[in-house]
């Protein structure tokens, strides 16, 4: 490329406005040419005057504007939505009624059934809290274990009735050398959290905190590494000849990061999807490199006190799936985790080799799993050797960003709101 | 989704929704992340800091009216923008016997600064305003967007309606032109 001290693209260079190649070709010209790198240093003064000489100091509007602005834009929503919401509203008067039906009609069969004996447990319930609609309890309940959720209407209990959790141990590298992993989880958990910091002003109770089913809650990627299982497609010819086609089953991803509470840990993110089309039956499994690794944390899934162990379920529903979060604690600095080995219908699919790498940037799914992670444990667990309230504040300010989902953005908030927000001492 | 259906308190108090809140919150980022950029923008076209904050609030209640998905990709230019013509118009209320074109910059030489900024601050700017003064309402004007606010020659060209390349054009001849007239210990 030929430059002349003159030329515009000197300038559009300067200020970062040109593209990559031309970039490139500008820079390779500048390197060859001294008085076209005079003429940069030209444009690096001038400009470096001008920008000190048109620093502005930082100004706001006054607080009572800003309120104006809010209650305006109050007005505004609630001007626009109302319709919407008496519709909403009448929808759920519906469903409330058609539940209370279909519930009368069992209640009276089942009565009769026991011979006048009632069998069904009232669960008590705080009249005053909104109905919200909620998925179906998580597959901790042995009625719904094969991971499928239904989704009803329901006014949230009192979340000192859960039944008490307690935190799961980690698993020793050396002596697990297969973990199985669950493939399902519910989504029960946030809006109890929810109602806990917003509504009632108290710090949530640690029954009500699920680590699992607050991650799950948000769509979340880690396209790191992806694998694919696929299956043979079924014959649709009349006399049953096969099709020599395949469609896909399932698909596992996977992304580690710098564990931010552990230094020498790496937190390690799975995502497995079932195709939207097919449910299928998925057993997951993760094989640690058990020469590097000394603990296996999987964050989350507390079991139930009266409950030693917990029985998997296999059964993905289409489309449905999960997230799971491991804490993996190094001894050295091993790259090789180890692997995810898994299959789909009883068909082996193809693994997913660990391999951590330092230099790698985090997707900021990852980084925003990581603060739903440590803002969970910190709420189990308040003298968490590692995690306190700075960290997570910290980290849920490092992946706040203006243009961000709101489910995550409201998320972030929650955070706050729980941290400096108005809650009585803990 | 449960949280179509939640209502709880924002951060303010008020009782919403969780669309209505997200909404609000949204709004409070707009305002924390880019009032002070479009106040320091409407002051070198209004010249007054009651008057700019006048314009800014009347921007951000205009955002209020916009619908968040029409407008949050490209929300900085779109601000800047509705600041520029709502700076405009004040003038041309405030003038209305004089052109456009000469009340637009007349009062740009740092006069409406307030009492507590540095002195030093004060004349440094005074001075730069002056200077650019003496270029065309154009060039002065994309010349404060790109380097007071940073903006992209996309984001110019969405606020002032002029083309990249024209963009490009008229900062590179202003710089030229600028370097000649600015003192060389002001670095």
């Amino acid at each position: 490329m030929k430059l002349t001290p003159q030329d515009p693209r000197l300038t559009a260079y300067h200020l970062g406005e040109l593209d990559a190649e031309e970039a490139r070709q500008v820079q390779a010209a500048i390197e060859a040419d001294p008085a076209l790198q005079s003429a940069i240093e030209d444009l690096n003064s001038t400009t470096q005057k001008i920008r000190s000489s048109l620093e502005f100091p930082d100004r706001s509007l006054s607080p009572k504007r800003v309120q104006e602005l809010l209650n305006q834009a109050q007005a505004r929503s609630l001007k626009t939505s109302a319709p919407r919401a008496i519709t909403h509203r009448l929808a759920i008067a519906a469903c409330l009624a058609a539940i209370v039906a279909v519930l009368v009609y069992f209640w009276k069969t089942s009565s009769s059934d026991a011979e006048g004996t009632p069998t069904t447990t009232m669960i008590p319930v705080e009249k005053k809290v909104p109905a919200v609609l909620m998925p179906a309890p998580s597959p901790l309940d042995p009625n719904h274990a094969d991971g499928r959720h239904s989704e009803s209407i329901v006014t949230l209990p009192d979340g000192r009735n859960l039944p008490e959790l307690r935190t799961r141990l980690p698993w020793l590298a050396a002596e697990a050398s297969v973990i199985q992993l669950p493939i399902s989880a519910g989504r029960a958990s946030l809006p109890w959290i929810q109602q806990a910091v917003r509504l009632e002003r108290r710090w949530p109770h640690a029954a009500e905190v699920r680590l699992e089913e607050i991650l799950n809650t948000f769509a979340l990627q880690f396209p790191a590494v992806v694998a694919m299982a696929r299956i043979e497609k079924p014959a649709w010819h009349p006399d049953q000849r096969p099709v020599a086609a395949t469609q896909r089953a399932a698909m596992l991803s996977a992304e580690m990061i710098a564990c931010p509470w552990r230094p020498s840990s790496v937190l390690l993110f799975t995502k497995l999807t079932a195709s939207p089309n097919a449910a299928c039956e998925v057993a997951l499994a993760y094989h640690p490199n058990t020469t590097g690794i000394q603990h296996i944390y999987l964050l989350g899934y507390d079991l139930p006190m009266a409950q030693n162990a917990m029985t998997l379920p296999t059964h993905v529903p289409a489309g449905g799936g999960v997230v799971l979060a491991l804490e993996i604690q190094r001894t050295t600095p091993d790259p090789n985790l180890g692997q995810l080995v898994w299959s789909a219908n009883g068909e082996q699919a193809p693994s997913i080799t660990l391999q951590y790498l330092l230099d790698k940037e985090p997707s900021k799914d990852a980084r925003f799993a990581a603060v739903v992670c440590a803002f969970s444990i910190w709420l189990r667990q308040p003298t968490h050797e590692a995690i306190d309230a700075d960290l997570v504040l910290a980290m849920a300010r490092e992946v706040s960003e203006l243009n961000m989902p709101p489910e995550r953005a409201d998320y972030l908030l929650l955070v706050q709101q729980t941290i400096v927000g108005t809650l009585p001492a803990r | 989704m449960p949280e179509k259906s939640a209502t709880y308190l924002t951060v303010t108090g008020h009782r919403a929704s969780t669309a209505e809140s997200s909404r609000t919150r949204w709004l409070e980022m707009a305002i924390q992340q880019h009032q002070s950029a479009l106040i320091a923008y409407a002051m070198t076209i209004v010249n007054d800091f009651t008057t700019a904050q006048d314009v800014v609030q009347d921007t951000f209640l205009r955002l209020c009216g916009q619908p968040q998905n029409r407008v949050e990709n490209h929300l900085r230019a779109w601000l800047f923008k509705v600041c520029r013509n709502r700076a405009l118009d004040h003038l041309r209320r405030e003038k209305d016997t004089d052109t456009l074109q000469h009340t637009q910059w007349k009062k740009i030489a740092g006069h409406g600064l307030q009492p507590d900024e540095s002195a030093q601050h004060n004349e440094r700017l005074a001075a730069m305003m002056n200077i650019l003064r003496s270029l065309p309402e154009n060039q002065r004007e994309v010349i404060i967007l790109k380097f007071q606010q940073g903006l992209s020659y996309r984001e110019i060209s969405e606020i002032t309606g002029l083309k990249s390349g024209n963009i490009g054009f008229l900062i590179h001849s202003g710089l030229k032109h600028l370097r000649d007239l600015l003192p060389a210990d002001q670095s």
